[in-house]
Protein backbone atom coordinates (compact mmCIF):
# COMPACT_ATOMS: atom_id res chain seq x y z
CA UNK A 1 0.00 0.00 0.00
CA UNK A 2 1.45 3.40 -0.68
CA UNK A 3 1.38 5.66 2.21
CA UNK A 4 2.09 8.94 0.58
CA UNK A 5 0.18 12.09 1.71
CA UNK A 6 -0.17 14.22 -1.05
CA UNK A 7 -0.73 17.46 -0.30
CA UNK A 8 -2.58 19.94 -2.87
CA UNK A 9 -2.96 22.59 -0.51
CA UNK A 10 0.81 23.36 -0.66
CA UNK A 11 1.30 23.71 -4.69
CA UNK A 12 0.74 26.98 -5.07
CA UNK A 13 3.72 27.60 -2.07
CA UNK A 14 5.84 24.78 -3.23
CA UNK A 15 5.03 24.57 -6.61
CA UNK A 16 8.51 23.05 -8.77
CA UNK A 17 11.22 25.74 -9.16
CA UNK A 18 10.71 25.91 -13.01
CA UNK A 19 12.74 29.14 -13.57
CA UNK A 20 15.98 27.26 -12.53
CA UNK A 21 15.31 24.36 -14.92
CA UNK A 22 17.16 23.78 -17.72
CA UNK A 23 15.95 25.00 -21.41
CA UNK A 24 15.79 21.67 -22.38
CA UNK A 25 13.73 20.38 -19.28
CA UNK A 26 11.03 23.32 -19.97
CA UNK A 27 11.01 22.35 -24.02
CA UNK A 28 10.70 18.67 -23.22
CA UNK A 29 7.62 19.41 -21.10
CA UNK A 30 6.08 22.06 -22.86
CA UNK A 31 6.15 19.61 -26.53
CA UNK A 32 3.72 17.28 -23.99
CA UNK A 33 1.76 19.82 -23.58
CA UNK A 34 2.65 21.42 -20.31
CA UNK A 35 1.22 25.04 -20.46
CA UNK A 36 3.16 25.96 -17.23
CA UNK A 37 6.54 24.84 -18.58
CA UNK A 38 6.28 26.68 -21.54
CA UNK A 39 4.84 30.08 -19.45
CA UNK A 40 8.66 29.79 -17.82
CA UNK A 41 10.04 29.54 -21.56
CA UNK A 42 8.42 33.03 -22.71
CA UNK A 43 9.25 34.35 -18.75
CA UNK A 44 12.72 33.37 -19.66
CA UNK A 45 12.89 34.80 -23.77
CA UNK A 46 10.29 37.54 -23.87
CA UNK A 47 12.35 40.21 -22.09
CA UNK A 48 15.11 39.51 -24.79
CA UNK A 49 12.82 38.38 -27.54
CA UNK A 50 11.21 42.06 -27.19
CA UNK A 51 14.34 44.15 -26.91
CA UNK A 52 15.44 42.48 -30.08
CA UNK A 53 12.38 43.64 -32.03
CA UNK A 54 11.89 46.86 -30.65
CA UNK A 55 15.78 47.45 -31.79
CA UNK A 56 14.76 45.79 -35.22
CA UNK A 57 11.81 47.55 -35.72
CA UNK A 58 12.07 50.76 -33.77
CA UNK A 59 8.33 50.67 -33.28
CA UNK A 60 7.33 49.41 -29.63
CA UNK A 61 3.82 48.51 -30.56
CA UNK A 62 4.73 45.99 -33.72
CA UNK A 63 7.84 44.64 -31.15
CA UNK A 64 4.88 43.60 -29.05
CA UNK A 65 3.14 41.70 -31.70
CA UNK A 66 6.09 40.41 -32.78
CA UNK A 67 7.08 38.50 -29.19
CA UNK A 68 3.78 37.70 -29.20
CA UNK A 69 3.66 35.75 -32.70
CA UNK A 70 7.02 34.71 -32.05
CA UNK A 71 5.70 32.64 -28.50
CA UNK A 72 2.33 30.93 -30.28
CA UNK A 73 4.43 30.02 -33.49
CA UNK A 74 6.57 28.57 -31.02
CA UNK A 75 4.09 26.71 -28.98
CA UNK A 76 2.76 25.40 -32.43
CA UNK A 77 6.09 24.04 -33.58
CA UNK A 78 7.07 22.52 -30.72
CA UNK A 79 6.75 19.14 -31.60
CA UNK A 80 8.70 19.89 -34.68
CA UNK A 81 11.41 21.18 -32.77
CA UNK A 82 15.13 18.91 -33.23
CA UNK A 83 17.38 20.03 -30.32
CA UNK A 84 15.89 20.84 -27.42
CA UNK A 85 18.83 22.30 -25.84
CA UNK A 86 19.10 25.44 -29.15
CA UNK A 87 15.81 26.85 -28.13
CA UNK A 88 17.08 30.68 -27.38
CA UNK A 89 18.69 30.27 -31.12
CA UNK A 90 15.30 29.46 -32.49
CA UNK A 91 13.32 31.59 -30.81
CA UNK A 92 15.82 34.49 -32.26
CA UNK A 93 14.90 32.61 -35.34
CA UNK A 94 11.76 33.24 -35.63
CA UNK A 95 11.57 36.69 -33.98
CA UNK A 96 14.79 38.00 -37.07
CA UNK A 97 12.72 36.59 -39.71
CA UNK A 98 9.62 38.19 -37.96
CA UNK A 99 11.35 41.36 -38.26
CA UNK A 100 12.65 41.05 -41.54
CA UNK A 101 9.21 40.28 -43.36
CA UNK A 102 7.88 43.36 -41.81
CA UNK A 103 10.88 45.65 -42.58
CA UNK A 104 10.48 44.68 -46.27
CA UNK A 105 6.90 45.02 -46.32
CA UNK A 106 7.52 48.66 -44.95
CA UNK A 107 7.58 51.47 -46.62
CA UNK A 108 10.94 53.85 -46.55
CA UNK A 109 12.56 53.92 -42.89
CA UNK A 110 10.57 55.04 -39.80
CA UNK A 111 11.91 57.86 -37.90
CA UNK A 112 13.03 57.20 -34.91
CA UNK A 113 11.06 57.37 -32.03
CA UNK A 114 12.67 59.73 -29.28
CA UNK A 115 10.56 58.65 -26.67
CA UNK A 116 11.79 54.91 -27.19
CA UNK A 117 15.16 55.43 -25.64
CA UNK A 118 15.39 55.01 -21.92
CA UNK A 119 17.80 57.37 -19.75
CA UNK A 120 21.21 56.57 -19.66
CA UNK A 121 22.64 55.77 -16.34
CA UNK A 122 21.92 58.28 -13.38
CA UNK A 123 25.32 57.26 -11.80
CA UNK A 124 27.37 59.08 -13.84
CA UNK A 125 28.02 62.94 -14.35
CA UNK A 126 25.44 65.23 -16.05
CA UNK A 127 28.45 65.61 -18.76
CA UNK A 128 28.95 62.22 -19.29
CA UNK A 129 25.16 61.24 -19.05
CA UNK A 130 24.48 63.97 -21.57
CA UNK A 131 27.76 63.04 -23.92
CA UNK A 132 26.41 59.01 -23.22
CA UNK A 133 22.94 59.68 -24.09
CA UNK A 134 23.82 61.45 -27.37
CA UNK A 135 26.10 58.90 -28.29
CA UNK A 136 23.55 56.42 -27.93
CA UNK A 137 20.80 58.72 -30.40
CA UNK A 138 23.76 58.77 -32.71
CA UNK A 139 24.52 55.03 -32.57
CA UNK A 140 20.63 54.38 -32.99
CA UNK A 141 20.06 56.83 -35.94
CA UNK A 142 23.20 55.11 -37.58
CA UNK A 143 21.32 51.43 -36.79
CA UNK A 144 18.45 52.56 -38.67
CA UNK A 145 20.73 53.48 -41.41
CA UNK A 146 21.85 49.87 -42.24
CA UNK A 147 20.46 47.19 -44.09
CA UNK A 148 18.17 45.20 -42.56
CA UNK A 149 19.91 42.11 -42.74
CA UNK A 150 23.07 44.26 -42.09
CA UNK A 151 21.13 45.64 -38.73
CA UNK A 152 20.09 41.66 -37.76
CA UNK A 153 23.59 40.32 -37.59
CA UNK A 154 25.05 43.77 -35.68
CA UNK A 155 22.28 42.86 -33.18
CA UNK A 156 22.45 39.62 -32.98
CA UNK A 157 26.38 39.39 -32.43
CA UNK A 158 27.17 42.48 -30.72
CA UNK A 159 24.12 43.11 -28.25
CA UNK A 160 22.78 39.60 -28.18
CA UNK A 161 26.36 38.04 -28.35
CA UNK A 162 25.36 34.92 -30.66
CA UNK A 163 28.28 33.14 -32.45
CA UNK A 164 28.98 33.38 -35.83
CA UNK A 165 27.37 29.67 -36.41
CA UNK A 166 24.03 30.71 -34.32
CA UNK A 167 23.81 33.74 -36.86
CA UNK A 168 24.00 32.09 -40.07
CA UNK A 169 21.33 29.98 -39.01
CA UNK A 170 19.05 32.01 -37.98
CA UNK A 171 19.74 34.07 -41.26
CA UNK A 172 20.02 30.96 -43.62
CA UNK A 173 23.45 31.98 -44.51
CA UNK A 174 27.16 30.81 -44.10
CA UNK A 175 29.33 31.92 -41.72
CA UNK A 176 31.95 33.42 -44.12
CA UNK A 177 28.66 35.64 -44.92
CA UNK A 178 27.84 37.05 -41.05
CA UNK A 179 31.62 37.96 -41.08
CA UNK A 180 31.06 40.00 -44.17
CA UNK A 181 28.33 41.47 -42.95
CA UNK A 182 29.44 42.76 -39.62
CA UNK A 183 32.53 44.16 -41.09
CA UNK A 184 30.06 46.06 -43.48
CA UNK A 185 27.90 47.03 -40.57
CA UNK A 186 30.64 48.15 -38.56
CA UNK A 187 32.47 50.00 -41.12
CA UNK A 188 29.38 51.81 -41.50
CA UNK A 189 28.42 52.32 -38.22
CA UNK A 190 32.14 53.47 -37.12
CA UNK A 191 32.01 55.94 -40.18
CA UNK A 192 28.51 57.42 -38.65
CA UNK A 193 30.26 57.45 -35.08
CA UNK A 194 33.23 59.77 -36.61
CA UNK A 195 30.57 62.22 -37.86
CA UNK A 196 28.97 62.35 -34.87
CA UNK A 197 32.35 63.34 -32.58
CA UNK B 1 35.01 56.11 -42.86
CA UNK B 2 35.92 55.17 -45.87
CA UNK B 3 36.12 51.93 -46.98
CA UNK B 4 35.87 50.11 -50.22
CA UNK B 5 35.20 46.18 -50.65
CA UNK B 6 37.63 43.86 -51.96
CA UNK B 7 37.04 40.47 -52.13
CA UNK B 8 37.85 39.36 -48.58
CA UNK B 9 37.06 42.37 -46.70
CA UNK B 10 36.77 46.09 -46.54
CA UNK B 11 39.76 48.49 -46.48
CA UNK B 12 40.70 51.56 -45.75
CA UNK B 13 41.84 54.19 -48.12
CA UNK B 14 45.50 53.39 -46.91
CA UNK B 15 44.90 49.60 -47.99
CA UNK B 16 44.21 48.34 -44.26
CA UNK B 17 41.96 45.32 -43.72
CA UNK B 18 38.70 47.19 -41.36
CA UNK B 19 38.23 43.52 -39.99
CA UNK B 20 41.84 43.46 -38.82
CA UNK B 21 41.98 47.16 -37.33
CA UNK B 22 38.72 46.43 -35.49
CA UNK B 23 40.27 43.44 -33.74
CA UNK B 24 43.02 45.95 -32.83
CA UNK B 25 41.11 48.21 -31.32
CA UNK B 26 39.01 45.67 -29.34
CA UNK B 27 42.77 44.42 -27.97
CA UNK B 28 43.68 47.91 -27.33
CA UNK B 29 46.70 47.26 -29.54
CA UNK B 30 47.17 49.46 -32.36
CA UNK B 31 50.42 48.42 -34.48
CA UNK B 32 53.00 50.87 -35.94
CA UNK B 33 51.00 51.58 -39.44
CA UNK B 34 47.80 52.36 -37.68
CA UNK B 35 49.69 54.73 -35.09
CA UNK B 36 51.15 56.72 -37.46
CA UNK B 37 47.59 56.75 -40.02
CA UNK B 38 45.88 59.44 -39.96
CA UNK B 39 42.95 56.99 -42.00
CA UNK B 40 43.25 53.91 -39.59
CA UNK B 41 43.41 56.90 -36.39
CA UNK B 42 40.14 58.28 -37.74
CA UNK B 43 38.68 55.09 -38.28
CA UNK B 44 39.88 53.84 -35.36
CA UNK B 45 38.05 56.67 -33.09
CA UNK B 46 34.73 55.76 -34.76
CA UNK B 47 35.41 51.91 -33.91
CA UNK B 48 36.00 53.29 -30.29
CA UNK B 49 33.23 55.09 -30.20
CA UNK B 50 31.13 52.31 -31.59
CA UNK B 51 32.25 50.16 -29.20
CA UNK B 52 31.42 52.66 -26.19
CA UNK B 53 27.61 53.14 -27.64
CA UNK B 54 27.49 49.53 -28.24
CA UNK B 55 27.65 48.71 -24.68
CA UNK B 56 25.52 51.96 -23.88
CA UNK B 57 22.77 50.53 -26.04
CA UNK B 58 22.74 46.96 -23.68
CA UNK B 59 22.81 49.16 -20.63
CA UNK B 60 20.00 51.58 -21.90
CA UNK B 61 18.02 48.81 -22.94
CA UNK B 62 17.97 46.63 -20.01
CA UNK B 63 15.37 49.17 -18.89
CA UNK B 64 13.50 48.37 -22.03
CA UNK B 65 11.17 45.84 -20.85
CA UNK B 66 7.98 44.34 -22.36
CA UNK B 67 4.51 45.65 -20.82
CA UNK B 68 3.54 43.61 -18.05
CA UNK B 69 0.49 41.92 -19.42
CA UNK B 70 2.11 41.09 -22.44
CA UNK B 71 3.09 37.34 -20.34
CA UNK B 72 -0.69 36.51 -19.82
CA UNK B 73 -1.51 37.83 -23.54
CA UNK B 74 0.78 35.18 -24.81
CA UNK B 75 -0.69 32.39 -22.35
CA UNK B 76 -4.06 33.11 -23.09
CA UNK B 77 -3.26 32.70 -27.33
CA UNK B 78 -1.64 29.08 -26.57
CA UNK B 79 -4.26 28.21 -24.19
CA UNK B 80 -7.13 28.28 -26.76
CA UNK B 81 -4.37 26.03 -29.28
CA UNK B 82 -3.76 23.61 -26.39
CA UNK B 83 -3.63 20.29 -28.26
CA UNK B 84 -5.82 18.07 -26.73
CA UNK B 85 -6.40 14.94 -28.62
CA UNK B 86 -6.01 11.68 -25.98
CA UNK B 87 -8.81 11.21 -23.55
CA UNK B 88 -8.26 8.43 -21.09
CA UNK B 89 -11.54 7.00 -19.76
CA UNK B 90 -10.82 7.05 -16.12
CA UNK B 91 -14.22 6.37 -13.86
CA UNK B 92 -17.54 4.18 -15.80
CA UNK B 93 -20.92 5.85 -13.97
CA UNK B 94 -24.11 4.35 -14.44
CA UNK B 95 -24.64 7.63 -17.25
CA UNK B 96 -21.41 7.11 -19.08
CA UNK B 97 -17.28 7.31 -18.49
CA UNK B 98 -15.80 10.08 -16.97
CA UNK B 99 -12.77 11.09 -18.98
CA UNK B 100 -9.46 13.10 -18.44
CA UNK B 101 -7.44 14.25 -21.38
CA UNK B 102 -3.88 12.59 -21.62
CA UNK B 103 -2.21 15.77 -21.21
CA UNK B 104 -4.03 16.71 -18.09
CA UNK B 105 -3.16 13.33 -16.48
CA UNK B 106 0.78 14.03 -17.65
CA UNK B 107 0.22 17.35 -15.95
CA UNK B 108 -0.34 15.83 -12.58
CA UNK B 109 2.11 13.17 -12.88
CA UNK B 110 4.97 15.18 -13.71
CA UNK B 111 3.96 17.68 -10.62
CA UNK B 112 3.80 14.61 -8.68
CA UNK B 113 7.58 13.51 -9.76
CA UNK B 114 8.81 17.02 -9.29
CA UNK B 115 8.00 16.53 -5.35
CA UNK B 116 10.63 13.98 -5.17
CA UNK B 117 14.33 16.23 -3.93
CA UNK B 118 16.29 16.15 -6.72
CA UNK B 119 14.02 15.29 -8.91
CA UNK B 120 13.09 17.56 -12.44
CA UNK B 121 10.25 15.51 -14.57
CA UNK B 122 11.12 16.01 -18.43
CA UNK B 123 8.30 14.01 -21.35
CA UNK B 124 5.39 12.35 -19.58
CA UNK B 125 2.89 10.21 -21.23
CA UNK B 126 -0.15 8.40 -20.22
CA UNK B 127 -2.05 5.65 -21.84
CA UNK B 128 -4.42 3.22 -21.38
CA UNK B 129 -2.92 -0.03 -21.13
CA UNK B 130 -5.21 -2.39 -23.67
CA UNK B 131 -5.78 -5.42 -22.08
CA UNK B 132 -6.70 -4.07 -18.08
CA UNK B 133 -10.20 -2.72 -17.39
CA UNK B 134 -10.61 1.50 -17.80
CA UNK B 135 -8.68 4.00 -15.89
CA UNK B 136 -6.12 1.34 -15.40
CA UNK B 137 -2.62 3.24 -17.65
CA UNK B 138 0.66 3.02 -18.06
CA UNK B 139 2.88 5.94 -17.48
CA UNK B 140 5.74 6.62 -19.23
CA UNK B 141 7.84 9.22 -17.23
CA UNK B 142 11.89 10.99 -18.04
CA UNK B 143 13.07 12.47 -15.11
CA UNK B 144 16.29 14.64 -14.28
CA UNK B 145 18.26 14.19 -11.45
CA UNK B 146 20.57 16.95 -9.28
CA UNK B 147 24.18 15.87 -9.28
CA UNK B 148 24.57 13.78 -6.63
CA UNK B 149 20.95 12.48 -5.99
CA UNK B 150 20.30 8.91 -4.93
CA UNK B 151 18.98 7.66 -8.12
CA UNK B 152 17.60 4.59 -6.62
CA UNK B 153 15.52 6.17 -3.72
CA UNK B 154 14.36 9.40 -6.24
CA UNK B 155 13.45 6.85 -8.62
CA UNK B 156 11.53 4.80 -5.73
CA UNK B 157 10.00 8.07 -4.40
CA UNK B 158 8.59 9.35 -7.59
CA UNK B 159 6.62 6.01 -8.12
CA UNK B 160 5.29 6.21 -4.94
CA UNK B 161 4.37 10.16 -5.41
CA UNK B 162 3.48 9.19 -9.04
CA UNK B 163 1.13 6.39 -8.18
CA UNK B 164 -0.56 8.38 -5.13
CA UNK B 165 -1.34 11.55 -7.08
CA UNK B 166 -2.60 9.48 -10.36
CA UNK B 167 -4.90 8.09 -7.60
CA UNK B 168 -6.03 10.68 -5.53
CA UNK B 169 -6.28 13.77 -7.90
CA UNK B 170 -6.94 12.03 -11.63
CA UNK B 171 -8.75 9.41 -10.61
CA UNK B 172 -6.29 6.77 -12.87
CA UNK B 173 -4.66 3.94 -11.36
CA UNK B 174 -0.34 4.07 -12.34
CA UNK B 175 -0.83 -0.06 -13.23
CA UNK B 176 2.84 0.65 -15.19
CA UNK B 177 5.09 3.37 -14.18
CA UNK B 178 8.36 3.33 -16.72
CA UNK B 179 10.95 5.68 -15.58
CA UNK B 180 13.47 6.43 -17.52
CA UNK B 181 16.24 9.26 -16.36
CA UNK B 182 17.99 11.01 -18.91
CA UNK B 183 19.88 13.85 -17.47
CA UNK B 184 21.64 14.72 -14.60
CA UNK B 185 21.92 18.46 -13.69
CA UNK B 186 23.85 20.71 -11.54
CA UNK B 187 22.45 23.31 -9.20
CA UNK B 188 23.07 26.77 -10.46
CA UNK B 189 24.63 29.01 -7.61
Amino acid sequence: MVTTQYETQSRAKTGPPSDTWADETLVARARDGDTRAFEALVRRYQGPIYRLAVRMLNDAAEAEDVTQEVFVTAWRRLPGIQDDKAVRAWLYRIATNRCLNILRARKPTAPLQEEMIPAANPATSPEARAEAHERLAALRIALGQLTAEQRACWLLREVEELSYAEIATILHTTPQAVRGRLARARAELGEAMISWQ
Amino acid sequence: MAVREVDDGYQLPCGQDAAVLWEHVAAGELDEHELGCPHCQAAAEGFRALREASGDLAEADDDLAPPRDLTERIMRAVRTERRRDAFLPVVETGLGPIRVAAQAAAVVVRFAADQAPGVAARSCLVEQLAEEPDGWCAVRLDLTLRYGTDGMAAVARVRELVAAAARELAGFEAARIDITVVDIWQEQA
